[in-house]
């Protein structure tokens, strides 16, 4: 691929980013959140894509990393008083240590991808569906592992105190950093070799492309970002608890990442951004708003179903999501021309 | 490309249109004010511009349709008694109070949205649901806000300093100290003249653990013997094993079950179910008949109140009373922590001249006994939970809760 | 005796599925310099063969070797690292992506730079005849281009050895000279060895050096494509019929 055409995908995203950060200006501070919020999300959707998209195989076992990710940043910038307060039981290596907010998340993402790397040495081995479903398990695994150990983290309990530092600036230099990494790793020559197996296994591999090796890289990087986002999510939320990072967020990004159009990024950046924007609006309308002079009020739990129907209704209309799998282009007048 | 862009400029209008005309959301503050006060239909106006002399608006982020709604429901319905009978009676320092609640039904994003929302409608004062886990995304936005944030039946010592660091100095709730709840009823059940105990703490909650664990230092305190912990953690399922743990662990006087609906309706159901009559202590969560089968017997809980029509104090039947005319019966007598947290905040804010929140703060700290309908409200600067407290014992009785006694414990139990 | 040519060889090799016996004792060997034809007909063990020697399958009994080292156990994509190059019956071209794609992935799955990758793209799709295509989807291309794009991309992975199943399929009698002129030209030019199975029987004698029979999982005949012509088995259980 060449240089130009590289840019031109990435530039395309950046835009599009770049308007919704700058949109978040129009509106008042109850609604400013909800655009972070929503850049974080299709943040943790980019990370899901970099190995579903990319490889073809759906892993519902994603937001496990973002659960390491997240309790991982979360602890480690609590105070070691409050720790000791709340949570006699940790580990002394985590209850005594404090990191700030930079360090946080890139130990969010290195936690990411070794957690990424351990489970995806026997997984990988899998095929298809199968891995898909190994996946599930993991994620069940890591929750209730979460859940119970009250050495490494809160255990069911909240996780509470961790300093808000995802505003408008990290929620926007977060999601520009991860979609960075996922494009070039996408554009690389190990995202294209992984994306050849997507196309048609047995002729990858009968071009010296090993599906394990390359299925591998993809998760241990997917790992990584999702990580990353994690400790986003985490420094966003300001507490947590193990089910914000379970079967809801699971499918929440997964209905984003088919819904965009899975096998490209810029599905994700769209299907992240237009299913959260909708996710919020519609929590408004349960709460009841005024839309161009009229009182709309919806029943509570309303928005699941709406966004339900929505997913049904785009897949319908356009099986391959909203990008057909393909990605934004801006391309010069000169380059069009030529 | 183009196309998208028009999209989602599209969008951006849209979105905008829809906060421009929300008029149950006047502005916060100036910024705000600028791109949204000029569409607002509302007659109210924005509350800086006369912060002295409207109304103080109390801002509730409440569970009103999941776990914690037969708790933070009644003390809302309190809470609003009360500050009608403030109203009437002229208000606090010529002000009315005005209470404005969002549910949250227990949901983490939706609980930190609400704290956001009450405090962009000008909440002066910040109230949550009654568990600390639950309440901490509403807890930090009120005291990162500068507000004081009170629950009026949280039940752990973590509603402060301890949990939230500086800024939890804001932090206070109404409930009781689980290390003084779990010493009550250990002191209660060794009168009896029980010696042995099963413990079975939900790990779910820090509440749970807290009294359990309190039961626990205070049994052993008194010679005691604890044969056998069972914990467990709601919702997972883990409950349904308690019934044969119980059982297999063993020949005791008493089992300690610090848990809530719906989990310990299975676990005592279970246990009655095993043919196990062994009497069951418990703490508030146990209040109330909404879980219990129609024939049980053997159950005591500690309570704010008895809501079962046999409460020592006319107040508190009056109170129900006229919850009752006003069509929300409470289901138990947490409610009452609701009444009396707007009592001490009336005298807080009477006090301290205004809901600057540190005033507010250092003056709830001092307090040494302030007489509510609630009995006697302390705290101190480590504690900003009420403790010592008398409690209303309560015995099932063929599943009805019947009035034994009014106790208070020696002192807070020490737990690790 | 150590034989000091690279070779790929098949050492009376058997495949049975499920106790239907798909290949019988069969042996077979390639060296760089020739171009060898395998005919039989539908059901006779070609794509199976093809397929024990590329690492989608293995072997009940007998030996794969490359260069005298045994590789039964390697996967395919070792295989295909090594040196052993091949196209597939029903075309598995890598449909989301263009023929530049297709061939370039080819050249990254041997490890090769991008910019390496894209030159050699450039050079196939010329020699094959498909740079008008070189942005249309492969899903987009008519089958016998298909075919083209499946050679483009084995050939892109600098194979010892390639394995052609049924290349030729699609194309018309002129195309198909021509393409037997490519595969002659490739086998010279970067002395590689060829194994073709196709239908076109005239292609195949043409191109071809020798030529070996497979019948219902054994071997028929072998030998120069004078000798097999010539062959009487091979003319009423093979030649004969079509």
């Amino acid at each position: 691929m060449r240089v130009q055409e590289r840019f031109s995908e990435l530039s395309g995203l950046l835009l599009v980013i770049l308007a919704v950060a700058l949109g978040q200006l129009l509106f008042s501070d109850t609604i400013g959140p909800q655009f972070q919020l929503a850049m974080v999300t299709t943040s943790i959707a980019v990370s899901l894509h970099t190995f579903s998209g990319n490889s073809g195989v759906i892993s519902f076992g994603h937001i496990s990393f973002v659960a390491v990710g997240a309790f991982s940043a979360g602890l480690m910038s609590l105070a070691p008083e409050q720790k000791s307060n709340i949570f006699p039981e940790l580990f002394p290596l985590i209850k005594d240590q404090q990191i700030g907010n930079l360090w946080s998340l890139a130990l969010a993402a290195a936690l990411g991808a070794i957690f990424a790397a351990i489970v995806g040495i026997p997984l990988m081995r899998l095929n298809g569906l199968a891995a898909g479903i190994a996946t599930l398990a993991v994620l069940g695994m890591t929750r209730n592992v979460l859940r119970n150990w009250t050495s490494i983290g809160p255990g069911a309990k909240t996780l509470p105190g961790i300093s808000e530092t995802t505003g408008a600036v990290q929620a926007t230099v977060g999601l520009l950093l991860t979609v960075a990494v996922g494009l070039a790793y996408q554009q690389s020559r190990f995202g294209r070799r992984l994306r050849a197996t997507r196309e048609d296994p047995a002729a990858s591999q009968s071009i010296g492309i090993s599906i394990y090796g390359e299925r591998l890289l993809a998760f241990v990087i997917s790992g990584g970002l999702g990580g990353f986002a994690g400790g986003l999510y985490v420094h966003y939320l300001g507490s947590i608890t193990t089910e914000q990072v379970y079967l809801e967020l699971t499918f929440l990004t997964l209905a984003m990442v088919v819904l965009g159009g899975l096998g490209s990024m810029w599905g994700a950046v769209l299907g992240g951004l237009l299913i959260s924007g909708f996710s919020s609006f519609l929590i408004e309308a349960q709460k009841g708003l005024g839309l161009l002079g009229r009182e709309i009020k919806i029943p509570s739990g309303s928005r699941d179903i709406l966004i339900g129907i929505l997913m049904v209704v785009i897949l319908l209309v356009r099986p391959d999501g909203l990008s057909k799998g393909g990605e934004l282009r801006i391309r010069s007048r000169r380059s069009a021309d030529s | 490309m183009s196309r998208w862009l028009v999209v989602l400029t599209a969008l951006a209008v849209t979105a905008a249109a829809c906060s421009s005309t929300s008029d149950s959301e006047p502005a916060a503050d100036s910024d705000a004010a600028d791109t949204t006060q000029a569409e607002t239909e509302s007659t109210q106006p924005a509350e800086s511009a006369e912060e002295t002399e409207g109304p103080i608006l109390i801002g509730a982020a409440l569970d009103l349709t999941s776990n914690m709604a037969p708790f933070d429901g009644p003390a809302l319905a309190a809470a609003q008694i009360a500050i009608d009978q403030i109203n009437e009676a002229g208000g606090v320092n010529g002000r009315q109070l005005q209470l404005e609640f969002i549910d949250t039904a227990l949901d983490p994003d939706q609980t930190k949205q609400a704290a956001v929302d009450l405090l962009a409608q000008g909440a002066e004062i910040l109230v949550t649901t009654c568990d600390v886990d639950f309440a901490t995304p509403a807890v930090q936005e009120g005291i990162n806000a500068g507000v004081l944030t009170v629950a009026p039946c949280i039940g752990t010592d973590q509603m402060g300093p301890a949990r939230f660091g500086d800024a939890g100095q804001l932090a206070f709730t109404f409930g009781n100290l689980a290390q003084d709840e779990g010493a009550v009823l250990a002191e209660w059940a060794f009168d009896q003249g029980w010696t042995t105990a099963i413990v079975v703490p939900d790990n779910l909650l820090a509440y749970f653990q807290d009294v359990c664990g309190a039961f626990t230092s205070r049994w052993e305190e008194l010679g005691g013997t604890v044969v056998a912990t069972e914990g467990f953690a709601s919702f997972d399922g883990s409950v349904s094993n308690i019934p044969t743990a119980v059982g297999n662990a063993g020949e005791a006087d008493v089992i300690a079950l610090c848990t809530f609906p719906p989990d310990i309706g299975t676990a005592v159901g279970g246990i009655r179910d095993l043919g196990n009559d062994t009497p069951i202590v418990s703490p508030w969560s146990g209040d109330g008949t909404f879980w219990s089968a129609p024939d049980l017997t053997g159950f005591t809980f500690s309570t704010f109140a008895s809501v079962f029509g046999d409460d020592p104090n006319a107040d508190v039947q009056a109170m129900i009373a006229e919850m009752d005319s006003r069509g929300s019966n409470p289901a138990t007598g947490g409610f009452i922590t609701g009444a009396a947290m707007i009592e001490s905040l009336a005298a807080g804010i009477e006090a301290t001249g205004g809901t600057d929140g540190m005033a507010l703060a250092s003056y709830f700290e001092g307090l040494s006994g302030l007489e509510t309908i609630s009995g006697e409200i302390r705290f101190s600067t480590d504690l900003h939970t009420v403790f010592g407290r008398e409690y209303r014992i309560m015995t099932f009785e063929n599943g009805t809760p019947v009035f034994q006694e009014l106790r208070s414990a020696t002192s807070p139990a020490e737990i690790g | 005796m150590i034989d000091p040519l690279p070779c790929l060889e098949a050492r009376s090799v058997s495949r049975s599925f499920e106790g239907v016996q798909a290949l019988r004792e069969v042996s077979l060997r390639l060296e760089l310099h020739e171009v060898v034809g395998l005919l039989g007909p539908n059901g006779a063990g070609k794509s199976t063969l093809i397929n024990l020697l590329t690492g989608f399958d293995r072997p009940t009994e007998g030996k794969i070797l490359l260069n005298q080292v045994e590789i039964n156990s390697w996967s395919p994509a070792r295989r295909g690292r090594a040196g052993l190059g091949r196209t597939f019956q029903h075309g598995h071209s890598f449909a989301g992506l263009t023929v530049a794609e297709n061939i370039e992935v080819s050249a990254l799955g041997m490890g090769v730079k991008p910019a390496v990758a894209r030159s050699q793209a450039d050079e196939l799709m010329k020699l094959l005849r498909l740079s008008h295509r070189r942005s249309n989807l492969a899903c987009s291309l008519p089958h016998g281009e298909e075919r083209l794009l499946g050679v483009a991309r084995a050939l892109a992975t600098t194979p010892q050895f390639l394995l052609l199943d049924e290349p030729a399929a699609g194309l018309n009698e002129d195309e198909a000279q021509e393409f037997g002129t490519v595969i002659r030209m490739v086998n010279e030019e970067r002395n590689l060895g060829v194994l073709l199975i196709d239908h076109n029987i005239g292609l195949v004698f043409d191109v071809c050096d020798r030529i070996h029979v497979l019948d219902q999982g054994m071997t028929l005949a072998t030998g120069s494509s004078k000798e097999v012509s010539e062959n009487p088995e091979v003319i009423t259980s093979y030649l004969g019929q079509t």
